[in-house]
């Protein structure tokens, strides 16, 4: 551990203070399964704010009927679909799209979640209880069933499917928030700045959340992962993104009518889908264990 | 030297007792050198501040050291004259519990809370001797009534006792096999004085009537000056001081002793300023070469900060680890009290 | 004769729990000196801690007045009660749980150097900072360290320090060493009537140890179950204790010197419950004393010498 170097006073400038991310990515660094999905979530990312830049349009979307329903190939690596277009390029196009769902329905339930749930553990009380039992009736809906009802009542397009998918999982955002809130705000630190009389809005903002952060982001990461799966779900049953932009679950669409004989056009989506998960999966429990307190003593 | 009646009077001998943690590389001396002899019926007070060392003693004793980080380098540990430490796991299961027995400081959760308490004390019955379920709930029940409980109350759960009634609990799962050790690492340290009072006095009576031997860890001296018969006096890893009760607390020797009382409000002169010892306990994975409390002590000299300490006898009882005893006359400041 | 500078009259405090209603704090008077030092002791449970957080209102006390120089904190408003709040800070007992883990040093220091508004620039705040530092003995370099990378003691001392930023008449003191070893325990009491000496602080201070209330208190206070059982001047109170729980209380520390322990009172029996208590004494069930008077009627407070308060029947 590097010791903190003082500076003087008279110079008014002090050594900077290191992050206590340093020692986080410390221990993250030596969980192997984690820099695993960090490595892969690194290139999946890669992919998609590049693939614009190197993936040409026309290996994406041009339709080669002579070339459809071809098995895998030097040509073709994962084959090509009904249309002849090459499953490998729509694959490692629709990362862009897949992630990008996954990263703005997380966002989405996350920025209404956190806050709703930071009020409601900070508040306490009535306002509490009923926005707990509002959860829950809004939680018994399946998640799925949730996201079909807002696009079928918004439209079909991708972002009111990214709105759904967020929109579902809010109530996760809402009780993880309010669990770490709960124990946060009973902190002495917490009655300390209470005494230094500052006033609930900044106590919440600048001491409670802050230390609310790790079971928030983990759950962020742990969001990702479904909210694709989600996503993927439903353009499965069609209510999704619209074919033929490439997107993982689309492409399993496109793939079920031909499973039994070209079973690998649903193969390579799918484990794309999965490696991604994976990975998220992965990075979110490594984070956990290196965001845990108790570690920290 | 000592015939054979006092050699089989003595109920456990630590022999040059080393456990260390390793973590990340660094190595933590938790326990260096450490050697004692506890006789029959006798209370032996371990003293010292957090990080001493005394719960690491007492784990060692049950052969419980958690490993991986934690690793016993050398020594050995006689229980009845048997090795603990070459034991498989069968004998130890089989000591553990009925030869020696421990109690822990938070009664809270050292109770399984969805077993009722007779149940608990059974359990401990059970797996120890070979009796019936109906004798071993009629034994269980007397010893409860032993550390105070109604036998009304034997079937209730733990979260339907307060935390001194959980504490007799507990002392009763431990008294409940006939131990010749018992191991209390702070036992009262979670409770308030008045009920603390009460469970001393239970302890100190149980111990009169079934002859135990007890190690007491604690690191309030107003606690050991009234169960204990000796006393050692642990800082950074290493017995600083041992003797019997009269010796280290009329009689001390050792700095970081003397560092302690003085620590302490004294009731006599309410007002007279604290002198507490300068300075915090030195990192334990980077120990001084020479005396490990050199760096906090008034008396240290450049000698003790380089040299290894040897330990000094000042009677058959007495001994102290404390290098500045080789000078003819030096003496610390605390008076002796006759 | 001067007014004091902290009187508390009559303050309850009643938590409504599932199983009825739990009185934390029962009907509590006591006044402080300016620059002395309130010793408020008793065992778990007994309200102490919910008397201090009452005073500064981090709890809402149910009824009373609380009287801190010249103003009733009691009845302030919000806005006014923040302003007031300065002159009056908290130093608690888990020197963990009582600093953000996520602040250095500097940053929770900082927080109440801040709050003053008497140093506008940065450069102000850091020397500010730094001085604080320096008054409670904390090195220099460590002005960028994290709570965690420290000892109980040098935490105990940020805490001291926050406390000291915003220059408070009044400190309450919440068992501030009972989580500390005896060395740095020690170190800690010194810096405390150090402050207090150099500064002119007013200190109540909360305790279950009673050889840390006998060295620091000027005035002890001694409560069972959300009640004042006994007040005195502290050398009064532990020459001549009155109250049988008082007595079986200090006759229950245990004291490191041989022999010294031979003749206590052990009293049977555990705390009652706070919830719903019945008429008469708290300490009734309890008490060698008893009377039939104990459990039909609540003893009244009574002052048996000069300054010696008192509250059981066989002294009324």
């Amino acid at each position: 551990m590097t010791k903190t170097v003082g500076a003087s006073i008279d110079t008014g400038t002090f050594t900077k203070k290191k992050s206590q991310w340093v020692e986080v990515w410390g221990r993250f660094k030596k969980n192997k399964g984690a820099m695993i999905g960090l490595f892969v979530l690194i290139i999946l990312i890669g992919i998609a704010l590049t693939e614009g830049l190197w993936i040409p349009e026309e290996k994406v979307s041009t339709i080669v009927v002579a070339d459809r329903l071809q098995h895998p190939s030097r040509a073709h690596w994962f084959g090509t679909d009904e249309m002849g277009r090459d499953i490998f390029w729509r694959t490692l196009y629709a990362t862009r799209f897949s992630l990008t769902i996954g990263f703005v329905a997380v966002v989405v339930s996350a920025v209404i979640g956190i806050p709703i749930g930071a009020v409601a553990g900070y508040v306490g009380g009535k306002v509490e209880s009923i926005v707990m039992r509002l959860t829950d009736i809004f939680s018994a809906i399946p998640t799925i069933l949730m996201a079909i009802a807002i696009v079928s009542l918004l439209g079909r397009t991708t972002f009111n499917l990214m709105l759904a998918v967020g929109i579902s999982s809010v109530p996760l955002f809402i009780r993880v928030t309010r669990a770490s809130v709960l124990t946060v705000k009973n902190e002495e630190y917490i009655e300390a700045v209470k005494a230094l009389g500052k006033s609930d809005l900044y106590i919440v903002f600048r001491h409670v959340l802050p230390n609310c952060l790790s079971p928030i982001i983990v759950q962020v990461t742990l969001r990702i992962a479904s909210a694709i799966i989600s996503s993927s779900s439903l353009s499965f049953l069609g209510l999704g993104i619209k074919p033929p932009t490439p997107e993982w679950g689309a492409l399993l669409t496109a793939g079920k009518e031909y499973i039994m004989g070209y079973s690998y056009m649903c193969l390579y989506p799918g484990l794309a889908i999965m490696i991604t998960v994976l990975a998220f999966n992965l990075v979110g429990d490594g984070l956990r264990d290196s965001l845990d307190p108790k570690l920290k003593h | 030297m000592n015939g054979t009646k006092q050699q089989n009077d003595i109920v456990l001998s630590i022999k040059d007792l080393t456990v260390h943690y390793e973590v990340d590389g660094e190595v933590v001396e938790a326990v260096n050198n450490l050697s004692l002899d506890l006789r029959e019926g006798k209370v032996l007070g371990l003293v010292g501040e957090t990080g001493a060392g005394k719960t690491t003693t007492a784990l060692s004793i049950l052969n419980l050291i958690p490993f991986p980080p934690g690793k016993i380098k050398s020594g050995e540990i006689l229980l009845n004259g048997k090795n603990i430490l070459a034991m498989n796991i069968a004998e130890l299961e089989r000591v553990r519990g009925k030869d020696v027995a421990m109690i822990f400081q938070d009664p809270m959760t050292s109770l399984n809370p969805v077993l009722t308490v007779v149940d608990q004390v059974m359990e401990s019955i059970l797996i120890h001797e070979t009796s019936s379920k109906v004798e071993a709930r009629e034994r269980a029940i007397q010893m409860l009534e032993t550390v105070g409980i109604a036998a009304e109350r034997a079937d209730e759960y733990p979260h339907q006792f307060s935390g001194g009634m959980k504490q007799r609990v507990v002392i009763a799962i431990a008294l409940a096999c006939n131990s010749r050790l018992l191991l209390a690492d702070e036992p009262t340290t979670a409770l308030d004085v008045t009920i603390q009072a009460q469970v001393l006095d239970l302890m100190l009576k149980l111990k009169e009537q079934f002859n135990t031997s007890m190690i007491f860890i604690t690191h309030d001296l107003g606690v050991v000056a009234q169960v204990c018969d000796e006393v050692a006096v642990m800082y950074a890893g290493r017995i600083v001081e041992r003797g019997t009760l009269e010796d280290v607390f009329n009689h001390t020797k050792h700095p970081y002793t003397e560092g302690l009382f003085n620590s302490l409000p004294s009731i006599e002169d309410r007002t007279a300023r604290l002198r507490p010892i300068p300075g915090l306990m030195p990192d334990p994975t980077q120990l001084p070469l020479g005396c490990t409390f050199a760096p906090r002590c008034s008396y240290a000299t450049e000698a003790c900060i380089n040299t290894r300490q040897t330990e000094i006898g000042f009677s058959e009882s007495h001994f102290a680890l404390c290098s500045r005893y080789a000078e003819k006359n030096f003496v610390i400041d605390r008076k002796e009290i006759d | 004769m001067e007014q004091p500078i902290l009187d508390v009259r009559n303050l309850r405090k009643y938590f409504k729990t599932p199983r009825g209603l739990l009185h934390a704090v029962d009907d509590i008077s006591f006044t402080i000196d300016h620059g002395k030092t309130l010793g408020i002791v008793g065992e778990s449970g007994c309200g102490k801690s919910t008397t201090g957080r009452c005073i500064l209102r981090l709890i809402e006390p149910t009824t009373g007045e609380i009287w801190f120089d010249g103003e009733n904190v009691a009845q302030m408003k919000t806005r006014q009660l923040r302003a007031k709040r300065l002159d009056m800070q908290i130093i608690f007992q888990d020197p963990f749980s009582s600093l953000n883990p996520r602040n250095t040093v500097m940053q929770t220091i900082a927080e109440g150097v801040r709050v003053q508004k008497i140093h506008s620039t940065e450069t102000e705040i850091q020397k500010r900072v730094l001085e604080l530092m320096d008054i409670v003995g904390l090195a220099e370099r460590l002005y960028n360290s994290y709570p965690h990378e420290l000892d109980g003691g040098r935490r105990q001392r940020i805490g001291i320090a926050r406390a000291l930023a915003v220059n408070p008449k009044l400190i309450v003191c919440d068992e501030p060493v009972s989580a500390l070893d005896v060395s740095i325990q020690a170190q800690i009491l010194n810096l405390l009537k150090d402050l207090q000496e150099e500064m002119g602080l007013t200190y109540v201070f909360i305790t279950h140890n009673l050889g840390v209330v006998n060295h620091i208190s000027d005035e002890v206070l001694v409560m069972y179950l959300g009640q004042n059982v006994e007040q005195a001047h502290t050398e009064e109170i532990f020459r001549n204790p009155k109250h049988p729980y008082t007595q079986s209380l200090f006759s229950a520390i245990p004291v490191a010197k041989v022999g010294a322990n031979k003749e206590r009172i052990i009293i049977k029996g555990e705390v009652s419950s706070p919830i719903n208590p019945p008429a008469g004494c708290r300490f009734a069930p309890r008490c060698q004393h008893r009377m039939p008077i104990c459990t039909q009627q609540d003893p009244v407070s009574t002052e048996v010498t000069s300054g010696h308060f008192v509250a059981c029947h066989l002294y009324s």
